[in-house]
Protein backbone atom coordinates (compact mmCIF):
# COMPACT_ATOMS: atom_id res chain seq x y z
CA UNK A 1 0.00 0.00 0.00
CA UNK A 2 1.34 3.38 -1.11
CA UNK A 3 1.17 6.32 1.23
CA UNK A 4 0.87 9.85 -0.11
CA UNK A 5 1.70 12.68 2.24
CA UNK A 6 0.63 16.29 1.38
CA UNK A 7 2.42 18.78 3.61
CA UNK A 8 0.96 21.96 1.96
CA UNK A 9 -1.81 23.61 3.87
CA UNK A 10 -5.03 24.07 1.97
CA UNK A 11 -4.71 27.90 1.92
CA UNK A 12 -1.16 27.58 0.59
CA UNK A 13 -2.29 25.63 -2.47
CA UNK A 14 -1.61 27.54 -5.72
CA UNK A 15 -3.37 26.93 -9.00
CA UNK A 16 -0.77 26.30 -11.68
CA UNK A 17 -3.18 26.47 -14.69
CA UNK A 18 -2.87 29.39 -17.22
CA UNK A 19 -6.54 30.49 -16.88
CA UNK A 20 -6.53 31.62 -13.31
CA UNK A 21 -9.50 33.27 -11.59
CA UNK A 22 -7.49 36.51 -11.49
CA UNK A 23 -6.97 36.33 -15.24
CA UNK A 24 -10.66 35.65 -15.76
CA UNK A 25 -11.62 38.65 -13.62
CA UNK A 26 -9.24 40.94 -15.52
CA UNK A 27 -10.46 39.65 -18.85
CA UNK A 28 -14.10 40.14 -17.89
CA UNK A 29 -13.33 43.64 -16.60
CA UNK A 30 -11.57 44.56 -19.81
CA UNK A 31 -14.41 43.18 -21.94
CA UNK A 32 -17.04 45.03 -19.93
CA UNK A 33 -15.03 48.26 -20.09
CA UNK A 34 -14.62 47.86 -23.85
CA UNK A 35 -18.33 47.17 -24.29
CA UNK A 36 -19.26 50.22 -22.20
CA UNK A 37 -16.84 52.41 -24.15
CA UNK A 38 -18.13 51.02 -27.46
CA UNK A 39 -21.74 51.75 -26.54
CA UNK A 40 -20.82 55.19 -25.26
CA UNK A 41 -18.80 55.93 -28.39
CA UNK A 42 -21.52 54.66 -30.68
CA UNK A 43 -24.17 56.79 -28.95
CA UNK A 44 -21.85 59.79 -29.06
CA UNK A 45 -21.08 59.34 -32.78
CA UNK A 46 -24.77 58.90 -33.67
CA UNK A 47 -25.65 62.01 -31.67
CA UNK A 48 -22.94 64.03 -33.42
CA UNK A 49 -23.97 62.76 -36.86
CA UNK A 50 -27.55 63.78 -36.21
CA UNK A 51 -26.46 67.17 -34.97
CA UNK A 52 -24.44 67.71 -38.16
CA UNK A 53 -27.30 66.57 -40.40
CA UNK A 54 -29.72 68.79 -38.48
CA UNK A 55 -27.42 71.78 -38.93
CA UNK A 56 -27.26 71.09 -42.68
CA UNK A 57 -31.05 70.95 -42.94
CA UNK A 58 -31.39 74.11 -40.84
CA UNK A 59 -29.01 75.88 -43.19
CA UNK A 60 -31.05 74.63 -46.16
CA UNK A 61 -34.28 75.87 -44.54
CA UNK A 62 -32.66 79.23 -43.90
CA UNK A 63 -31.98 79.52 -47.62
CA UNK A 64 -35.45 78.34 -48.64
CA UNK A 65 -37.64 80.08 -46.06
CA UNK A 66 -38.24 83.40 -47.80
CA UNK A 67 -38.75 81.77 -51.21
CA UNK A 68 -41.14 79.29 -49.63
CA UNK A 69 -43.18 82.07 -48.03
CA UNK A 70 -43.45 83.81 -51.40
CA UNK A 71 -44.41 80.53 -53.06
CA UNK A 72 -47.08 79.96 -50.42
CA UNK A 73 -48.51 83.44 -50.96
CA UNK A 74 -48.56 82.80 -54.70
CA UNK A 75 -50.21 79.43 -54.21
CA UNK A 76 -52.87 81.09 -52.02
CA UNK A 77 -53.48 83.66 -54.76
CA UNK A 78 -53.76 80.87 -57.31
CA UNK A 79 -56.26 78.98 -55.16
CA UNK A 80 -58.38 82.11 -54.73
CA UNK A 81 -58.25 82.73 -58.50
CA UNK A 82 -59.19 79.11 -59.22
CA UNK A 83 -62.17 79.39 -56.86
CA UNK A 84 -63.35 82.46 -58.74
CA UNK A 85 -63.00 80.74 -62.10
CA UNK A 86 -64.78 77.68 -60.70
CA UNK A 87 -67.60 79.92 -59.44
CA UNK A 88 -67.95 81.46 -62.88
CA UNK A 89 -67.97 78.01 -64.49
CA UNK A 90 -70.67 76.83 -62.11
CA UNK A 91 -72.64 80.03 -62.69
CA UNK A 92 -72.51 79.39 -66.43
CA UNK A 93 -73.30 75.69 -66.32
CA UNK A 94 -76.23 75.81 -63.87
CA UNK A 95 -78.09 78.35 -65.98
CA UNK A 96 -81.51 77.19 -67.00
CA UNK A 97 -82.50 78.07 -70.56
CA UNK A 98 -86.06 79.36 -70.21
CA UNK A 99 -86.45 79.84 -73.94
CA UNK A 100 -86.29 76.03 -74.32
CA UNK A 101 -89.02 75.58 -71.73
CA UNK A 102 -91.20 78.23 -73.36
CA UNK A 103 -90.78 76.45 -76.69
CA UNK A 104 -91.66 73.08 -75.17
CA UNK A 105 -94.73 74.52 -73.44
CA UNK A 106 -95.90 76.21 -76.66
CA UNK A 107 -95.50 73.00 -78.65
CA UNK A 108 -97.25 70.71 -76.18
CA UNK A 109 -99.90 73.04 -74.79
CA UNK A 110 -103.41 71.76 -75.73
CA UNK A 111 -105.27 74.03 -78.13
CA UNK A 112 -108.37 73.87 -75.97
CA UNK A 113 -106.62 75.70 -73.13
CA UNK A 114 -105.72 79.35 -73.08
CA UNK A 115 -102.78 80.48 -71.01
CA UNK A 116 -103.46 83.72 -69.19
CA UNK A 117 -100.51 83.94 -66.90
CA UNK A 118 -97.09 82.36 -66.71
CA UNK A 119 -94.92 83.04 -63.75
CA UNK A 120 -91.48 81.64 -63.13
CA UNK A 121 -89.50 82.48 -60.03
CA UNK A 122 -86.05 81.38 -59.09
CA UNK A 123 -84.87 82.12 -55.58
CA UNK A 124 -81.31 81.90 -54.36
CA UNK A 125 -81.34 80.29 -50.95
CA UNK A 126 -78.41 79.80 -48.65
CA UNK A 127 -79.30 76.80 -46.46
CA UNK A 128 -78.87 77.32 -42.75
CA UNK A 129 -75.82 75.73 -41.22
CA UNK A 130 -76.50 73.35 -38.35
CA UNK A 131 -74.12 74.13 -35.53
CA UNK A 132 -73.52 71.07 -33.34
CA UNK A 133 -74.39 71.55 -29.69
CA UNK A 134 -71.48 71.66 -27.30
CA UNK A 135 -71.43 69.90 -23.98
CA UNK A 136 -71.58 72.21 -20.95
CA UNK A 137 -68.10 73.30 -19.97
CA UNK A 138 -66.56 71.89 -23.14
CA UNK A 139 -64.85 73.98 -25.78
CA UNK A 140 -67.46 75.21 -28.31
CA UNK A 141 -67.17 73.25 -31.58
CA UNK A 142 -65.87 74.99 -34.68
CA UNK A 143 -68.70 76.29 -36.81
CA UNK A 144 -68.97 74.33 -40.06
CA UNK A 145 -68.29 76.09 -43.37
CA UNK A 146 -71.26 77.89 -44.94
CA UNK A 147 -73.45 75.74 -47.16
CA UNK A 148 -73.34 76.46 -50.88
CA UNK A 149 -76.24 78.54 -52.21
CA UNK A 150 -79.12 76.78 -53.91
CA UNK A 151 -81.39 77.77 -56.75
CA UNK A 152 -85.02 76.90 -56.06
CA UNK A 153 -87.22 77.42 -59.06
CA UNK A 154 -90.94 77.21 -59.49
CA UNK A 155 -93.25 77.74 -62.43
CA UNK A 156 -96.94 78.54 -62.26
CA UNK A 157 -99.22 78.44 -65.25
CA UNK A 158 -102.70 79.88 -65.07
CA UNK A 159 -105.26 79.64 -67.84
CA UNK A 160 -108.88 79.44 -68.89
CA UNK A 161 -110.81 76.93 -70.92
CA UNK A 162 -114.34 76.38 -72.08
CA UNK A 163 -113.72 72.95 -73.54
CA UNK A 164 -116.10 70.14 -72.57
CA UNK A 165 -113.02 67.96 -72.06
CA UNK A 166 -111.34 70.59 -69.91
CA UNK A 167 -110.51 68.29 -67.01
CA UNK A 168 -108.72 65.81 -69.26
CA UNK A 169 -107.00 68.62 -71.13
CA UNK A 170 -105.68 70.21 -67.95
CA UNK A 171 -104.51 66.81 -66.72
CA UNK A 172 -102.82 66.31 -70.09
CA UNK A 173 -101.22 69.73 -69.79
CA UNK A 174 -99.85 68.82 -66.36
CA UNK A 175 -98.44 65.66 -67.91
CA UNK A 176 -96.27 67.78 -70.24
CA UNK A 177 -94.02 68.42 -67.26
CA UNK A 178 -93.47 64.74 -66.57
CA UNK A 179 -92.19 64.08 -70.07
CA UNK A 180 -89.27 65.14 -72.21
CA UNK A 181 -87.76 67.80 -72.05
CA UNK A 182 -88.90 68.39 -68.45
CA UNK A 183 -88.01 64.99 -67.01
CA UNK A 184 -84.56 66.11 -65.90
CA UNK A 185 -85.57 69.49 -64.57
CA UNK A 186 -89.06 69.36 -63.10
CA UNK A 187 -89.44 67.30 -59.96
CA UNK A 188 -93.15 67.89 -59.37
CA UNK A 189 -96.04 69.25 -61.41
CA UNK A 190 -99.36 69.50 -59.62
CA UNK A 191 -102.77 71.01 -60.04
CA UNK A 192 -103.23 72.53 -56.58
CA UNK A 193 -106.46 71.54 -54.80
CA UNK A 194 -109.27 73.82 -55.91
CA UNK A 195 -107.21 75.27 -58.73
CA UNK A 196 -109.40 73.75 -61.43
CA UNK A 197 -112.77 75.43 -60.94
CA UNK A 198 -115.60 77.41 -62.45
CA UNK A 199 -114.47 80.76 -63.84
CA UNK A 200 -115.69 83.37 -61.31
CA UNK A 201 -115.80 86.15 -63.95
CA UNK A 202 -119.21 87.79 -64.42
CA UNK A 203 -119.46 87.08 -68.12
CA UNK A 204 -118.25 83.49 -67.79
CA UNK A 205 -120.38 80.71 -69.27
CA UNK A 206 -121.24 77.43 -67.50
CA UNK A 207 -118.39 75.62 -69.29
CA UNK A 208 -115.79 78.28 -68.53
CA UNK A 209 -113.19 77.02 -66.13
CA UNK A 210 -109.94 78.34 -64.80
CA UNK A 211 -106.97 76.18 -63.95
CA UNK A 212 -103.55 76.39 -62.46
CA UNK A 213 -100.53 74.12 -62.72
CA UNK A 214 -97.61 74.49 -60.34
CA UNK A 215 -94.22 73.02 -61.14
CA UNK A 216 -91.24 72.66 -58.86
CA UNK A 217 -87.85 72.43 -60.45
CA UNK A 218 -84.92 70.41 -59.27
CA UNK A 219 -82.89 72.28 -56.66
CA UNK A 220 -79.54 73.28 -58.07
CA UNK A 221 -76.62 73.66 -55.71
CA UNK A 222 -74.00 76.16 -56.76
CA UNK B 1 4.36 38.77 3.18
CA UNK B 2 1.30 38.96 1.02
CA UNK B 3 -1.84 38.28 2.95
CA UNK B 4 -3.55 35.18 1.84
CA UNK B 5 -7.34 35.40 1.55
CA UNK B 6 -9.65 32.57 2.28
CA UNK B 7 -11.95 31.29 -0.45
CA UNK B 8 -14.96 32.95 1.21
CA UNK B 9 -13.11 36.28 1.38
CA UNK B 10 -12.26 35.99 -2.30
CA UNK B 11 -15.89 35.32 -3.16
CA UNK B 12 -16.89 38.37 -1.16
CA UNK B 13 -14.34 40.49 -3.04
CA UNK B 14 -15.65 39.25 -6.39
CA UNK B 15 -19.25 39.96 -5.38
CA UNK B 16 -18.33 43.47 -4.23
CA UNK B 17 -16.34 44.09 -7.40
CA UNK B 18 -19.25 42.95 -9.52
CA UNK B 19 -21.65 45.21 -7.64
CA UNK B 20 -19.29 48.16 -8.03
CA UNK B 21 -18.95 47.43 -11.73
CA UNK B 22 -22.72 47.24 -12.18
CA UNK B 23 -23.05 50.51 -10.26
CA UNK B 24 -20.48 52.22 -12.47
CA UNK B 25 -22.13 50.93 -15.66
CA UNK B 26 -25.56 51.97 -14.42
CA UNK B 27 -24.21 55.43 -13.52
CA UNK B 28 -22.66 55.91 -16.96
CA UNK B 29 -25.83 54.62 -18.64
CA UNK B 30 -28.12 56.88 -16.64
CA UNK B 31 -26.04 60.02 -16.54
CA UNK B 32 -24.38 59.94 -19.92
CA UNK B 33 -25.82 57.45 -22.40
CA UNK B 34 -29.52 57.99 -21.71
CA UNK B 35 -29.46 61.84 -22.00
CA UNK B 36 -27.27 61.55 -25.08
CA UNK B 37 -29.68 59.09 -26.69
CA UNK B 38 -32.62 61.31 -25.74
CA UNK B 39 -30.96 64.29 -27.38
CA UNK B 40 -30.11 62.20 -30.42
CA UNK B 41 -33.67 60.95 -30.72
CA UNK B 42 -35.01 64.50 -30.39
CA UNK B 43 -32.57 65.66 -33.03
CA UNK B 44 -33.68 62.79 -35.26
CA UNK B 45 -37.31 63.88 -34.91
CA UNK B 46 -36.47 67.53 -35.61
CA UNK B 47 -34.32 66.42 -38.52
CA UNK B 48 -37.12 64.29 -40.02
CA UNK B 49 -39.61 67.14 -39.67
CA UNK B 50 -37.16 69.60 -41.19
CA UNK B 51 -36.39 67.26 -44.09
CA UNK B 52 -40.13 67.01 -44.79
CA UNK B 53 -40.50 70.78 -44.48
CA UNK B 54 -37.57 71.38 -46.80
CA UNK B 55 -38.91 68.89 -49.36
CA UNK B 56 -42.29 70.64 -49.24
CA UNK B 57 -40.60 74.03 -49.55
CA UNK B 58 -38.50 72.84 -52.51
CA UNK B 59 -41.62 71.47 -54.17
CA UNK B 60 -43.49 74.74 -53.59
CA UNK B 61 -40.59 76.82 -54.87
CA UNK B 62 -40.27 74.57 -57.92
CA UNK B 63 -43.97 75.09 -58.67
CA UNK B 64 -43.70 78.89 -58.63
CA UNK B 65 -43.18 79.23 -62.37
CA UNK B 66 -46.15 76.98 -63.15
CA UNK B 67 -48.32 78.83 -60.61
CA UNK B 68 -47.39 82.19 -62.08
CA UNK B 69 -48.22 80.90 -65.54
CA UNK B 70 -51.56 79.58 -64.31
CA UNK B 71 -52.44 82.87 -62.59
CA UNK B 72 -51.59 84.68 -65.79
CA UNK B 73 -53.85 82.33 -67.76
CA UNK B 74 -56.67 82.80 -65.24
CA UNK B 75 -56.28 86.56 -65.39
CA UNK B 76 -56.44 86.40 -69.18
CA UNK B 77 -59.58 84.23 -69.02
CA UNK B 78 -61.20 86.53 -66.47
CA UNK B 79 -60.28 89.51 -68.56
CA UNK B 80 -61.90 87.88 -71.63
CA UNK B 81 -65.09 87.10 -69.69
CA UNK B 82 -65.14 90.65 -68.36
CA UNK B 83 -64.71 92.21 -71.77
CA UNK B 84 -67.17 89.93 -73.55
CA UNK B 85 -69.87 89.19 -71.01
CA UNK B 86 -69.73 91.34 -67.88
CA UNK B 87 -72.02 94.33 -67.65
CA UNK B 88 -69.79 97.37 -67.33
CA UNK B 89 -70.78 100.82 -66.17
CA UNK B 90 -70.90 103.35 -68.97
CA UNK B 91 -69.84 106.92 -68.26
CA UNK B 92 -68.30 105.76 -65.05
CA UNK B 93 -71.36 104.92 -63.02
CA UNK B 94 -74.34 103.59 -64.91
CA UNK B 95 -74.70 99.86 -65.21
CA UNK B 96 -78.13 100.54 -66.68
CA UNK B 97 -76.62 102.07 -69.78
CA UNK B 98 -74.22 99.17 -70.04
CA UNK B 99 -77.03 96.63 -69.97
CA UNK B 100 -79.27 98.67 -72.23
CA UNK B 101 -76.55 98.79 -74.86
CA UNK B 102 -76.39 95.03 -74.77
CA UNK B 103 -80.13 94.29 -74.66
CA UNK B 104 -81.53 96.83 -77.08
CA UNK B 105 -80.19 95.21 -80.27
CA UNK B 106 -81.55 91.84 -79.08
CA UNK B 107 -84.96 93.32 -78.31
CA UNK B 108 -85.08 95.09 -81.67
CA UNK B 109 -84.10 91.93 -83.50
CA UNK B 110 -86.84 89.86 -81.85
CA UNK B 111 -89.60 92.50 -81.79
CA UNK B 112 -89.70 92.70 -78.00
CA UNK B 113 -90.73 96.14 -76.84
CA UNK B 114 -88.78 97.24 -73.78
CA UNK B 115 -90.95 99.64 -71.78
CA UNK B 116 -88.65 100.04 -68.84
CA UNK B 117 -85.29 98.81 -67.72
CA UNK B 118 -84.16 99.09 -64.15
CA UNK B 119 -80.76 97.97 -62.97
CA UNK B 120 -80.00 97.65 -59.29
CA UNK B 121 -76.58 98.34 -57.83
CA UNK B 122 -74.30 95.33 -58.16
CA UNK B 123 -74.21 92.96 -55.23
CA UNK B 124 -71.93 90.04 -54.37
CA UNK B 125 -72.25 86.83 -56.34
CA UNK B 126 -74.15 84.09 -54.45
CA UNK B 127 -70.86 82.66 -53.24
CA UNK B 128 -69.04 85.58 -51.74
CA UNK B 129 -65.34 85.58 -52.51
CA UNK B 130 -63.28 88.40 -51.07
CA UNK B 131 -61.45 90.25 -53.83
CA UNK B 132 -63.52 88.66 -56.60
CA UNK B 133 -63.43 90.81 -59.74
CA UNK B 134 -67.10 90.19 -60.55
CA UNK B 135 -70.32 91.24 -58.95
CA UNK B 136 -73.95 90.41 -59.59
CA UNK B 137 -76.11 92.94 -61.34
CA UNK B 138 -79.87 92.46 -61.10
CA UNK B 139 -81.99 94.03 -63.80
CA UNK B 140 -85.71 94.18 -64.34
CA UNK B 141 -87.11 94.55 -67.82
CA UNK B 142 -90.74 95.51 -68.29
CA UNK B 143 -91.95 95.00 -71.77
CA UNK B 144 -94.71 94.16 -74.12
CA UNK B 145 -94.55 91.29 -76.57
CA UNK B 146 -96.23 88.17 -77.82
CA UNK B 147 -95.38 84.77 -76.34
CA UNK B 148 -93.18 84.03 -79.34
CA UNK B 149 -91.37 87.37 -79.18
CA UNK B 150 -90.76 86.88 -75.47
CA UNK B 151 -89.37 83.42 -76.09
CA UNK B 152 -87.17 84.68 -78.92
CA UNK B 153 -85.95 87.58 -76.80
CA UNK B 154 -85.02 85.19 -73.98
CA UNK B 155 -83.34 82.86 -76.47
CA UNK B 156 -81.37 85.80 -77.87
CA UNK B 157 -80.27 86.90 -74.39
CA UNK B 158 -79.26 83.34 -73.49
CA UNK B 159 -77.36 82.90 -76.74
CA UNK B 160 -75.66 86.27 -76.47
CA UNK B 161 -74.35 85.86 -72.96
CA UNK B 162 -73.86 82.53 -71.15
CA UNK B 163 -73.45 84.35 -67.85
CA UNK B 164 -76.91 85.94 -67.80
CA UNK B 165 -79.55 84.12 -65.81
CA UNK B 166 -83.26 84.74 -66.09
CA UNK B 167 -84.21 84.67 -62.44
CA UNK B 168 -87.85 85.54 -62.87
CA UNK B 169 -90.34 85.77 -65.68
CA UNK B 170 -93.93 86.91 -65.56
CA UNK B 171 -96.02 86.80 -68.65
CA UNK B 172 -99.55 88.09 -68.19
CA UNK B 173 -101.94 87.85 -71.10
CA UNK B 174 -103.36 91.06 -72.37
CA UNK B 175 -107.01 90.26 -73.20
CA UNK B 176 -107.22 93.23 -75.56
CA UNK B 177 -104.23 92.26 -77.66
CA UNK B 178 -102.70 88.79 -77.79
CA UNK B 179 -99.70 90.28 -79.53
CA UNK B 180 -98.74 92.45 -76.59
CA UNK B 181 -98.71 90.53 -73.33
CA UNK B 182 -97.30 92.24 -70.30
CA UNK B 183 -93.89 90.79 -69.59
CA UNK B 184 -91.58 91.27 -66.65
CA UNK B 185 -88.18 89.66 -66.88
CA UNK B 186 -85.67 89.76 -64.10
CA UNK B 187 -82.09 89.09 -65.08
CA UNK B 188 -79.02 88.32 -63.05
CA UNK B 189 -75.84 89.21 -64.88
CA UNK B 190 -72.22 89.23 -63.91
CA UNK B 191 -70.87 92.75 -63.76
CA UNK B 192 -67.52 94.37 -63.25
CA UNK B 193 -66.39 97.87 -62.45
CA UNK B 194 -64.39 99.91 -64.95
CA UNK B 195 -61.09 99.40 -63.19
CA UNK B 196 -60.45 95.84 -62.13
CA UNK B 197 -57.53 94.61 -60.07
CA UNK B 198 -55.77 91.54 -61.39
CA UNK B 199 -55.94 88.43 -59.25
Amino acid sequence: MKLRVNLIAEKEVRDCSVVTPRFLIRLTGALVATAVLAVFGWVFIVSQQRATALKAEEWKWGRLESDFKQAQALSKRLRAAEFIVADLDVWRTVRHKWSDDLTAIAVAFPETLQLTDLSMTRATVIPAVVIPKSKPGAKPPRSPPPSPPEFRTSLRLTGVTSSPTAEDDVAGCRKIFTEHPFTNTVTAAVIPPGAFRQDPARNAGPNDRIFEISCTYRVITL
Amino acid sequence: MKKQFTKKEKQQFVAMGLMALIGVIYGIWTLVVVPMRKTASQRAKTFAALVKKNAKAEEAVAAVAADEERIEAINAEISRIREEYAIRPILGSSYQLGLRARLEPLANATGFTVLALLVKDPASMPRKRPGAPFSLCVAEIRGSASYRQTRDFLAAIEADNPYIHVSSLTLAANPKSVRSHRVIIRLECISAPVKVKSL
